[in-house]
């Protein structure tokens, strides 16, 4: 077993991009969890006198309309990031699971229910169905995350549903009912866990969009409350002074792209280092 | 393959369905009762009433879908409260834009997106290779809104080419049509293009992997026809299922575009709508978006059977 | 310059891998004449694909590389032309073709198979269309697919898989090459549709005087239809000569090694087979000495000389690379051969399976998924089982063996009919009652990669059973059954913390049979156990199988589509064919006196490795495929491939008759003849 851990951290960490997006996140992982340490000021802190100002000495980034130090948001910016992407992707990743799991190894009607219902979720656009979602559960720190994992639970039952459905048809399922052992622990013991590892790649993959989707959504007003820092707030609120300070909207959304693309690099590493062909042996 | 369009064309009625029942739902999730939200409370009490029946609120919970689903598929879609018009001229009016935009990104992202990841599969490991995968990844990474700052900021307002509000039809003004549009497209096609990219290279490499592309290099055909003619039509079975995917992203999610360009298209009226409680509208957009996703959807599988005869002649 | 019409001199091809470099073609020579048929034998790592890849630079480099030689091909060294280039190109196809393993994958699901073989014809005989698509059906019909001239426009998932190789077949002789090679190519096909395809070859090389490589590791093969024979292992020619001088007087002891290994058709069975022990090469490590030494029963001090051994020649053609000659090998003691125990069997009849019949539901295809018919997979399959025997179950794709093994196993619910196991009827049995039944019936698979879940240890997956009926009261007495168990299937206890991947196949396999004995069954259900595995390898599996049998009194059902290595492990056998039994005999009375004509064709089909016996072989042919059990033939299931049809074979049904010496016969050709 831990021969198996360490081959796959080997080919994980055998290209270095995978290492600098490994770095990336863990950079920003530290800026969330000591964002006050981090921080040069309070990031709610208004000091009007001292608004929409460029880059200084004082405020390294420059400041936002409310004399808030840009800077030291995006810092605690990076916590809603983490917070609400993590928790999404692994709120819709297990519901997600097992909607695929049950619909994939009792078939029927029960599949067929499961997926129409599934296809519906998914024909509407995320935008709209997060928006309306908002409307109807309101706008707190821990809704978000439902919000935004709700448009991506039927990727996750699909890839799950599959992986089920072709897992199920293996030797050694059939090996496990034939050595005596029960449905059940057939599923729980052969089925599930090798059907894991392509889930596993495709909620480290979809990280990087769900970040992407609060991001959205704060910029049209309705993601977390004002006035914590959200760097897709951010990038709504430098969006009226684009003429004067083109700075403000932009510096949050590079630190977007930074997170995210670590993310998505990061994602395809772990899927590499999963899939048996890569990893050098056989 | 007639058995298979009708299988999908009932599987669409079943999905639709399914869907007109969360629209309407959307009404009675919403906390409050939906009349004040619309109009604000400062309406006098006949008023509310009178506004209540006619959107038939007064009836119990499953004659009122049924009675909101029959005027719905006879075309009467109501009375915006907000728009103050009828649902159907405020959709109307917009639809064409939204659709205009969004087939045109859509195609153009499938275009270049697939182009891209045809020269970086076969090119795979060259300069070339690295810098597009490189812009691909970023172009995934890129929130669109951000980029159309961006945009806006250097041929808006720094270089002042281009304009950077509004739209209108090509019929109206075919000159500055094509200028408008140059941003809102270029937006809305990044993330399409960087994953049609990103798809189209794997799909190629492992179709050129394939036991059958080994075949056709022992009978001596130049690389060129391999790929045109062997490789890239099997590569793009698995692209197609994206095309219907990104058709959904850029018809709904034009939502985000339209607003920052200022651009009257149904995605931003759906915004509005719902941040304006305004449900007839609302409920409307919700169910023609879907239509038309799945339409899309249904294309695609149709295309899916016609190039994979595979699942023809099943 | 050379006479020979390819010459291929010390071709060296390297894979650059992560863990190293691989040698996988080191050094190798030979020749091909016009007309000519060669075999290359070789187990997997012999590296006889890697040639003939290398010598049509169909490798793709980076990783590989070819390192030197020269391949001297009508007078040219081709492997100095590059790779892309308008003569290397119009040599692939047009000079040299191929054909491939695997007819599923090799040819374009989404282009026409009229349009794959046209495009070779206008490329390298500059055909216009209409007379590109002419010699199309023309060829076609020569390779034997029926109304070709509407059949040009399908697709290939329109036709089987021994239709799809008589098409590669087209494709490759459509622009009359010099040299065509089979790689493999019959090795993923049914038993009566490789010999059709092997003879389709030979007619059409011996018609075109094309030459032919056949590419194998079925010395069998070898000795039915080449003329010379090549041996190779690990990147190495070990042997080379005539057929008769490989097979009758062999001098390297790889050869020697695999002729003792494999059963035969025509062997009295007292001879146990000998297998080479340990494992295939590995070629990230090949070693600087004679790559066989590892594994040769023959070895002393000279054998470790860093360098590959002189070639010793025997004939003008007959040579082989070993440090000793043959006199000598013949003298010296070979290590001790295993001591299989033996095994008794009873009359006592431990399991009895009734009018079996399964049938699977088939829908139509509309939206409201309706029944529309039944298929049968099994149709009143009846036979008994006696403690302690093996008894081989042996048919073609179709047959039913894996859908009966997956019956008893209650893994299918038997549609109708009985299967009554010491006592009880296992199709009447609720699920939680089958306890017993998991316990004392077991099976191995046929797929050593498939059937080991690549996420448990080795220990784990063996001990399953264990675990799930609760067979062990405190852990020491787990862990002692574990050990107990990898010994008795000759692996070493140490390793019970791996993982499958490992392992390599023939050890996987040992631990399948491992599992499959924990819960100490009395009746063992094996499935093609070894025909996933190398040659060499197969032969341990075997014996290994056969000691265990006795020494714990196991009765097995042993299913199998290799005639030779069933009749070489089975008591008494049962020929399939469609869902029915056909015949079921005595091992020794099947071969000498076969009743069904379809089983006189199965061991026509089966080629005996000697090519002087293959030479006065009498052999029945039969026509057509196994057809499909969507649409089984009505009355005898074999009527329309028998050679002795008659109108009642159309509509009646055949029962099994008894022919004495529990020999029995479902045809009415064989009660005409012989009651």
């Amino acid at each position: 077993m831990k021969q198996s851990a360490k081959l796959f951290f080997h080919t994980l960490f055998r290209r270095k991009i995978v290492v600098v997006a490994a770095l990336i996140i863990l950079f920003f992982f530290i800026c969330a969890v000591a964002s006050p340490l981090l921080a040069t000021h309070n990031p709610n802190e208004m000091i009007l006198k001292d608004k929409l100002q460029g880059c200084s000495a004082e405020h390294l980034l420059g400041t936002d309309q409310l004399g808030r130090d840009l800077y030291s948001r995006i810092v605690y910016g990076s916590r809603i990031a983490f917070i609400v992407g993590v928790l999404s992707v692994i709120l819709a990743g297990i519901v997600g699971t097992i909607i695929g799991l049950v619909a994939g190894y009792f078939g029927g009607i029960v599949d067929s229910i499961l997926m129409r219902i599934i296809e519906a979720i998914m024909a509407i656009p995320s935008i709209i169905l997060a928006l309306a979602l908002v409307a109807i559960f309101g706008r707190s720190f821990l809704m978000l995350p439902v919000v935004l994992g709700v448009s991506a639970i039927p990727g996750y039952a699909r890839m799950m549903r599959g992986q089920v459905l072709t897992v199920r048809e293996l030797d050694y399922v059939q090996a496990s009912r034939i050595r005596g052992n029960s449905s059940i622990v057939t599923m729980a013991k052969h089925i599930f866990p090798n059907c894991l590892s392509p889930m596993i790649v495709i909620m480290t993959q979809s990280i990087g969009s769900t970040i992407l989707g609060e991001a959205a959504l704060s910029f049209l007003g309705a993601g977390i409350e004002p006035p914590t820092a959200s760097w897709g707030a951010m990038v709504n609120d430098g969006y009226k002074y684009l003429y004067t300070n083109p700075g403000f909207a932009i510096i949050p959304g590079v630190a977007v792209i930074l997170l995210v693309l670590a993310f998505n690099i990061f994602g395809d590493g772990v899927r590499d280092a999963l899939d048996p062909r890569m990893r050098g042996g056989k | 393959m007639g058995r298979y369009i009708v299988k999908r064309l009932l599987e669409t009625l079943v999905i639709l369905f399914i869907i007109s029942i969360i629209a309407f739902a959307i009404i009675h999730l919403i906390p409050g009762d939906p009349v004040y939200i619309m109009l604000g409370t400062d309406i006098n009490q006949e008023f509310h009433d009178q506004v209540y029946r006619e959107m038939g609120l007064d009836r119990p919970l499953v004659d009122q879908y049924f009675y909101w689903l029959g005027r719905f598929l006879t075309g009467n879609f109501g009375h915006s409260y907000y728009f103050k018009q009828e649902v159907s001229q405020v959709v109307a009016a917009r639809l064409p834009i939204t659709l205009y935009l969004g087939v045109f990104s859509s195609v153009f992202s499938v275009v270049i997106g697939i182009f891209c990841g045809v020269i970086t599969a076969v090119k795979r490991g060259t300069w070339l290779d690295n810098i597009i995968t490189v812009l691909a990844n970023i172009g995934i990474a890129m929130p669109s809104f951000w980029l159309a700052m961006l945009l806006i900021w250097l041929f808006g307002i720094k270089l002042r080419i281009l304009p950077t509000h509004d739209f209108v039809m090509p019929s109206v003004n075919l000159k500055l049509s094509l200028q408008q549009m140059v941003m809102p497209v270029i937006c809305m096609s990044v993330g399409g293009v960087a994953s049609y990219t990103r798809q189209t290279r794997s799909s190629m490499l492992e179709v050129i992997g394939q036991d059958y592309i080994r075949t056709a290099r022992s009978k001596g055909l130049t690389e060129s026809r391999i790929i045109n003619k062997h490789a890239i039509k099997n590569a793009l079975i698995p692209v197609l299922t994206l095309i219907g995917m990104t058709l959904r992203g850029c018809i709904g999610g034009s939502a985000i575009i339209e607003t920052i360009f200022n651009i009257n298209g149904l995605g931003r009226v759906m915004v509005v709508a719902l941040n304006n409680r305004d449900y007839t509208t609302l409920q409307t957009g919700l169910v023609l978006l879907a239509l038309i996703t799945c339409l899309c959807n249904l294309a695609v599988d149709i295309a899916y059977a016609y190039v994979d005869p595979r699942i023809r002649l099943k | 310059m050379s006479e020979h019409l390819l010459d291929v001199k010390n071709l060296r091809t390297v894979f650059h891998m992560h863990e190293g470099v691989v040698r996988a073609v080191d050094d190798v020579s030979f020749h091909l004449d016009e007309g000519e048929i060669i075999a290359i034998v070789g187990e997997s790592g012999s590296g006889k694909s890697v040639s003939m890849m290398s010598i049509l630079k169909l490798i793709s480099m980076p990783p590989g590389e070819i390192l030197g030689g020269e391949v001297w091909f009508k007078g040219e060294n081709i492997l100095a032309l590059e790779k892309n280039s308008k003569e290397m190109r119009s040599i692939r196809g047009g000079g040299i073709s191929m054909i491939f393993q695997e007819p599923m994958t090799s040819l374009n699901p989404v282009l026409t198979i009229g349009d794959q073989i046209a495009e070779s014809i206008t490329l390298h005989l500059g055909y216009s269309r209409t007379d590109a698509r002419k010699r199309t059906v023309e060829l076609l019909t020569q390779v034997g697919i029926p109304d070709a001239q509407s059949r040009i426009d399908y697709y290939p998932t329109q036709f089987s898989g021994g239709m799809r190789q008589r098409i590669m077949i087209a494709m490759a002789m459509a622009c009359n090459p010099k040299i065509l090679i089979a790689d493999e190519a019959t090795t993923a096909l049914d038993v009566t549709t490789q010999e059709q395809i092997l003879e389709l070859l030979r007619d059409i090389v011996k018609q075109t005087n094309t030459a032919l490589i056949i590419i194998t590791h079925n010395l069998s093969i070898v000795a039915r239809y080449a003329e010379r024979v090549y041996v190779m292992y690990s990147g190495n020619v070990v042997e080379q000569g005539t057929s008769e001088e490989v097979f009758h007087q062999a001098a390297h002891p790889y050869t020697m090694g695999l002729l003792n290994a494999i059963p035969r058709l025509d062997s009295d069975k007292s001879k146990q087979l000998v297998a080479i022990k340990g494992f295939p090469p590995n070629p990230a490590k090949k070693p600087e000495h004679c790559a066989f030494y590892a594994r040769c029963p023959y070895t002393c001090e000279t054998c470790t000389k860093p360098q590959i051994p002189d070639a010793i020649s025997y004939s003008n053609i007959h040579t082989a690379s070993c440090w000793f000659k043959r006199e000598q090998l013949m003298n010296m003691d070979a290590q001790e051969l295993e001591s299989l125990a033996e095994k008794t069997v009873n009359s006592d009849v431990i399991m009895e399976v009734k009018e079996l019949c399964k049938e699977f539901p088939v829908y139509s295809k509309g939206f409201f998924r309706r029944k529309i018919g039944n298929v049968r997979a099994l149709d009143n399959v009846s036979f008994k089982v006696y403690r302690g025997e093996t008894l081989g179950i042996v048919g073609e794709s179709g047959c039913g063996k894996t859908t009966l093994a997956k019956t008893i196993l209650r893994l299918y619910d038997a549609s109708h009919g009985s299967i009554v196991f010491n006592g009880r009827d296992i199709c009447k049995l609720k699920e939680r009652d089958l306890g017993d039944v998991r316990r004392e019936v077991q099976f191995i698979f046929q797929d050593p990669y498939g059937s080991l879940d690549p996420r448990q240890s080795a220990g784990s997956i063996v001990g399953e059973s264990l675990k799930a009926h609760k067979l062990c009261k405190t852990p020491k007495d787990y862990n002692r059954r574990i050990d107990e168990l990898f010994q008795a299937v000759g692996l070493d206890p140490a390793l019970k913390n791996r993982v499958p991947h490992e392992f390599s196949g023939g050890q996987r396999q040992r631990l399948s049979i491992a599992s499959a004995l924990a819960s100490d069954p009395s009746f063992v259900i094996c499935n093609e156990p070894i025909s996933a595995l190398d040659v060499s390898i197969q032969a341990q599996i075997i014996n290994l199988l056969i000691d265990l049998q006795a020494k714990r009194g196991l009765t097995y059902l042993f299913i199998a589509h290799d005639l030779s290595v069933v009749r070489h492990i089975s008591d008494r056998i049962v020929v399939m064919y469609l869902g029915k039994v056909v015949e079921v005999s005595r091992w020794d009375e099947l071969y000498s006196k076969p009743l069904h004509p379809y089983t006189k064709a199965l061991l026509s089909a089966i080629p005996i490795p000697d090519p002087t016996v293959e030479k006065q072989r009498v052999r029945t042919r039969i026509e057509g495929e196994v057809p499909s059990i969507v649409k089984r033939p009505t009355g005898c299931v074999f009527h329309n491939r028998c050679p002795h049809a008659t109108e009642r074979c159309k509509t009646e049904i055949p029962q099994l008759h008894s022919y004495g010496n529990e020999h029995l016969a479902a045809c009415f050709y064989a009660e005409e003849h012989n009651l």
